[in-house]
Formats: C-alpha cells, sequence, structure tokens
C-alpha cells in the first residue's frame, strides 16, 4: 500500500484525517499527527508530542490540564444557555432529546439544525402548513425542493433537466439573498 | 363491573380492510402542540389541565366526534387504562401517569386524539387492513377540523413544533401493524426489518417500542417527519410497506409448495392446542392465534375470519382477560387473579370462540 504524505509538511506520513465542509463541499486533509495537532481545533495541547519526548513530565500534565480546562470552558458556554420561554437548558434537551416548549425551537436553533439533519436529512418544513401560512410557497422550500429535483435528474442522467435546474435554483439564491441577506449566509451554502 | 365503553372501544378490530391476510390495521397519526405552553413533559398540573379542557371543549365542537367516547384517564381503574393500551389506543406512558390525560374516540372509533401524551395532541385515523393513503386524508380533515378551534405551534422553517425533534415537520407517523409469519419462519424478517432504517423507516414489536414479539407481528412506520411533504412520506412508506407485504406472500407461497404437509401438521396441531388446552399463557395464545392466522390464510379454516383472529389476539392479552372474569364473575374491579385462573379463563375464551363456528 502507498502510504499518504502528509499534506502540510510534506514529510512524515499521514495518520489524521481532517474532514472539513467548505461551501457545502467535503475536503479531506491528510496529515501527520504533529500537523494535525497544530492545525485541528479539536485535537490536543500543542506541542504534547514535543513535551513527552522530552521527558518533561509536569509540562506535560500541565499542558493537559489547561486544555482540559479550555475544553470545559468551551462546553458550559454552550451548556447554560436557556429556553427563554420554559427555562429549560439546552444540556437537558441533549441528555433527553426532549424539548420544554415551542419556542425552544428558536432558542436553539442552531442546535437543532444539526439534529434535524442528523434524523431527517432535511432541515426545512415541506408539508401541509396551517391556512393563511403557506410553507409551499416560502422561496427556502422551493429551493431544497429544486435541489431535491437536481439530485433525481443527476441520478438519472437527465443533464438537460439537471442544466435547467441549476439555473432555476440560481436565480432563486440570488433572490433569497437580496431579500435576506442576513439570513443566506447562515442557511445557504 | 367492567365499564361497558371501555369494551366498547374494541370495535375498531371489528372493520375489515384491503390485504387483511398480511396488514391487520393502517395508523395515521399528527402530533400538535399548542404555542408557548410547556410541552407535557416539562408542563406543570395546571397548563395540562388547561389543555385536557381546551381540548375537550374543541372536540365537543367537533362533528367528527359527535356520540363518540371521552376518557379523562385519572377517573379511570388501573385495569380499564391497561385494557385502553392492550386496544392500542393510549401509550404506556399514559397508562401508568393518567393525571390529566385524556382519550378521545369518535363513535365508530375510526379517530381518536390523545392528550398530553409526548405531545399536547396526538390525532389518529385508525383503518382496518392496508389503507395508508385512506388513513393519511381521516388525519388531515381531523387536524383541519381542530385547527380551527385550536392554535397549533408551527414555524415555516421547521413545520408543526414537536416535543421531540425527532417528530418535527409534518409529524407525521404512519404506521402498519403487519403479520410476517413466513418471513419469521425463514428468518429473513430481520434482514428486511433492518434495511428499513436506511428507508427512512422502523420496525417494533405488537405493542410498541421495545415490545416482545410473539408468532410474527410487527408494526412498521416511517421515520422521517421533516424536509417531505406528507404525500411523500406516504408514497414511500407505501410502497415499502407493499414491498414486504410481497415478500411475505410469495414466502408464503414458496412455504406451501416446499414444505405443505409440515405447514398443514404445524397449523392444525396449533388449532388443536387452541381448541383444546386448559391452560393458556399470553405468549402461547399469540404464538397459537399467529400460525392459525397463516391457516386461514391458506384456506385451512373458512369458518375463521381473519378479523376474528385479530380480535382474539387483543381478547387474549392480560387485562382483556381479567375484564372479561370481572364481568363473568361480577367481582369489581380490583379483584386480583392468580396466574393460573388467567390461563384457564384464556383457554376457555380460544374454545368458546373457535369452536362456536361450524366445523369442517
Amino acid at each position: 500500500m502507498n502510504a499518504k504524505k502528509c499534506s502540510r509538511c510534506k514529510k512524515e506520513r499521514a495518520t489524521v484525517k481532517l474532514t472539513r465542509l467548505v461551501k457545502g463541499h467535503v475536503h479531506e486533509i491528510w496529515l501527520c499527527s504533529r500537523c494535525a495537532m497544530r492545525i485541528s481545533p479539536y485535537h490536543t495541547p500543542q506541542n504534547l508530542e514535543e513535551l513527552i519526548k522530552g521527558g518533561h513530565v509536569e509540562a506535560v500534565l500541565a499542558a493537559l490540564l489547561k486544555h482540559n480546562e479550555e475544553e470545559a470552558g468551551r462546553q458550559s458556554q454552550v451548556d447554560e444557555r436557556q429556553c427563554p420561554t420554559c427555562g429549560l437548558p439546552l444540556r437537558s434537551y441533549r441528555e433527553t432529546l426532549f424539548l420544554g416548549c415551542s419556542d425552544c425551537y428558536e432558542a436553539f436553533e442552531d442546535v437543532l439544525i444539526r439534529d434535524l439533519r442528523k434524523y431527517h436529512g432535511a432541515t426545512k418544513h415541506c408539508g401541509r402548513a396551517p391556512s393563511g401560512e403557506n410553507a409551499e410557497k416560502s422561496p427556502l422550500v422551493a429551493l431544497e425542493e429544486l435541489r431535491r429535483q437536481l439530485e433525481v435528474a443527476v441520478a438519472r442522467e437527465d443533464f438537460e433537466l439537471a442544466a435547467r435546474l441549476r439555473d432555476e435554483i440560481k436565480k432563486l439564491k440570488a433572490q433569497i439573498h437580496e431579500a435576506n441577506p442576513q439570513q443566506s449566509n447562515t442557511e445557504i451554502s | 363491573m367492567f365499564d361497558p365503553k371501555i369494551i366498547e372501544s374494541d370495535r375498531w378490530l371489528e372493520r375489515v380492510g384491503p390485504r387483511e391476510e398480511v396488514v391487520l390495521s393502517t395508523r395515521a397519526r399528527y402530533a400538535r402542540n399548542f404555542p408557548k405552553v410547556a410541552f407535557p413533559r416539562r408542563a406543570k398540573e395546571s397548563d395540562l389541565r388547561a389543555v385536557l379542557d381546551r381540548v375537550a371543549e374543541a372536540i365537543d365542537h367537533c362533528a367528527e366526534f359527535a356520540g363518540g367516547y371521552r376518557f379523562f384517564l385519572a377517573n379511570i381503574s388501573e385495569l380499564g387504562r391497561q385494557y385502553l393500551r392492550e386496544n392500542h389506543l393510549v401509550s404506556p406512558e399514559m397508562e401508568k401517569s393518567p393525571k390529566n390525560r385524556g382519550l378521545f374516540l369518535s363513535r365508530d372509533i375510526r379517530l381518536a386524539v390523545m392528550v398530553n401524551e409526548e405531545d399536547h395532541l396526538r390525532m389518529y385515523a385508525l383503518e382496518p387492513g392496508f389503507r395508508p393513503y385512506e388513513a393519511l386524508q381521516e388525519v388531515i380533515d381531523l387536524e383541519t377540523a381542530l385547527s380551527k378551534e385550536l392554535p397549533f405551534a408551527f414555524s415555516p422553517r421547521f413545520g408543526y413544533l414537536t416535543s421531540c425533534t425527532t417528530n418535527t415537520g409534518t409529524g407525521l407517523r404512519i404506521s402498519v401493524m403487519l403479520h410476517l409469519p413466513a418471513l419469521s419462519i425463514s428468518r429473513s424478517v430481520r434482514g428486511v426489518l433492518d434495511s428499513l432504517h436506511n428507508l427512512g423507516m422502523t420496525a417494533r414489536g405488537f405493542y410498541g417500542e421495545n415490545t416482545e414479539n410473539h408468532g410474527g407481528f410487527f408494526q412498521i412506520s416511517n421515520e422521517v417527519t421533516l424536509g417531505k411533504s406528507e404525500r411523500e412520506i406516504v408514497d414511500m412508506f407505501s410502497a415499502v410497506a407493499e414491498q414486504i407485504i410481497e415478500r411475505e406472500r410469495q414466502m408464503r407461497r414458496e412455504l406451501l409448495e416446499n414444505n405443505r404437509l409440515q405447514v398443514e401438521d404445524q397449523v392444525w396441531r396449533a388449532y388443536a392446542i387452541l381448541t383444546h388446552a386448559r391452560l393458556l399463557s399470553t405468549k402461547e395464545a399469540m404464538e397459537l392465534l399467529a400460525l392459525l392466522r397463516l391457516g386461514v390464510d391458506a384456506g385451512f379454516f373458512p369458518h375463521i375470519s381473519h378479523t376474528e383472529i385479530n380480535k382474539l389476539a387483543v381478547a387474549v392479552q392480560p387485562s382483556h382477560i381479567r375484564a372479561a372474569l370481572i364481568n363473568a364473575t361480577g367481582d369489581d374491579e380490583e379483584r386480583k387473579f392468580s396466574d393460573e385462573e388467567r390461563d384457564q379463563a384464556r383457554a376457555a375464551l380460544l374454545r368458546k370462540r373457535l369452536l362456536s363456528g361450524p366445523m369442517r
């Protein structure tokens, strides 16, 4: 088997695969463990490997502790969030998967979007709506619908249709962006 | 005496539907909640009470429920609640903690509304046999009627907002109760049911999640509720369910072609035990009834209908037997019976019901 070289230092053998989502595309980067430590936010403290090699036990422990504290700080920052209406802590949702009230959806939107994608493979409602609120006509829903059609067209190798759908998607995206630039930044990739 | 109104809830098992040899029943469910009111798990008792009263009032105005049934579960005995659970009309959670929880049934037991289960409202359309589109239309009509009286929490992005994120969006769960004895015997049932997950669907036992399964009864339902319209969900569900039904029928044909004598032997043995045993546990009765059901489909028992077996599968459940014993002895509902007394009553019930028709 051909051993991959680290794509950063180009010297060491790559042992870590870092996957990133950039503009809706999955990017895979192969790194050696040292480079991975340097650039990945999820990796163990910097220089730990060198410290271990150097036998500096106290420094290793200190680095680990600091790392753990930082991690804990990051966690508690998220955990402290509560729904302003029912007071449900986000932590409780994470433990049980049960929300406290309808307003929790707004309070924890970012977390819920991830979970909804995981369970349903989608994050936008396409079904019936209360009379007067027609979800079918929302441009975001229409966009989702077009994307689905595009997937089908590509799968069927109907490239003529796919090209037409791609143009429609482009047009719709531009419209949404015009109407609500902030929202489109976070929701449309 | 056991509440006759609760016994009347058995009637939903009496109707006959298409593909009954494989499909016992179809149900469509919508989950709905009031906006800004804590979901049941987190609500104060006073909130739950207010929700229950509000729904009860709305249902009073709903023509579909004219002459129907209303059960405030806290006013019903433990036995009554178990009985409703065995009829698949309340959940185990509602059976165990009945306070401020309610069940409303239309007169023909075609429609049901559970109040303060996991969500404030869970509306059901119950259909015999394989009728996913009919069930969907009925539950949509029910929801439309109730939405004129009640506000439902909705967001244009996420759709209908539910207590658990696994129901968000349409809040729709479409399910069928299947009898898959041939797939079970051939041991291919696990593979078929495990593959459902990849299609956004799931399989459970006769009494829902984590329940034991006797005799090859399975409930399958959609898991995905968001990002697809109701119609798309039901289209997908129906297509997969039909494939499973067809696989089961194919397996039954093969089983009868290749092993007819063995199948006949097993089925007639089951019939012999069911019509002659003096003691039968729930588990044994269910397994034997499942074999008998296979025999009914193969045409061995022209005097027994699928519907009769569906009814028996529920009638042999522990609380149904206890209720029957209480009515027979005239005792009060608190009366407990030993396992042996119940097993004896179960065997007697099966003998009576299966031998009452004309014999071949």
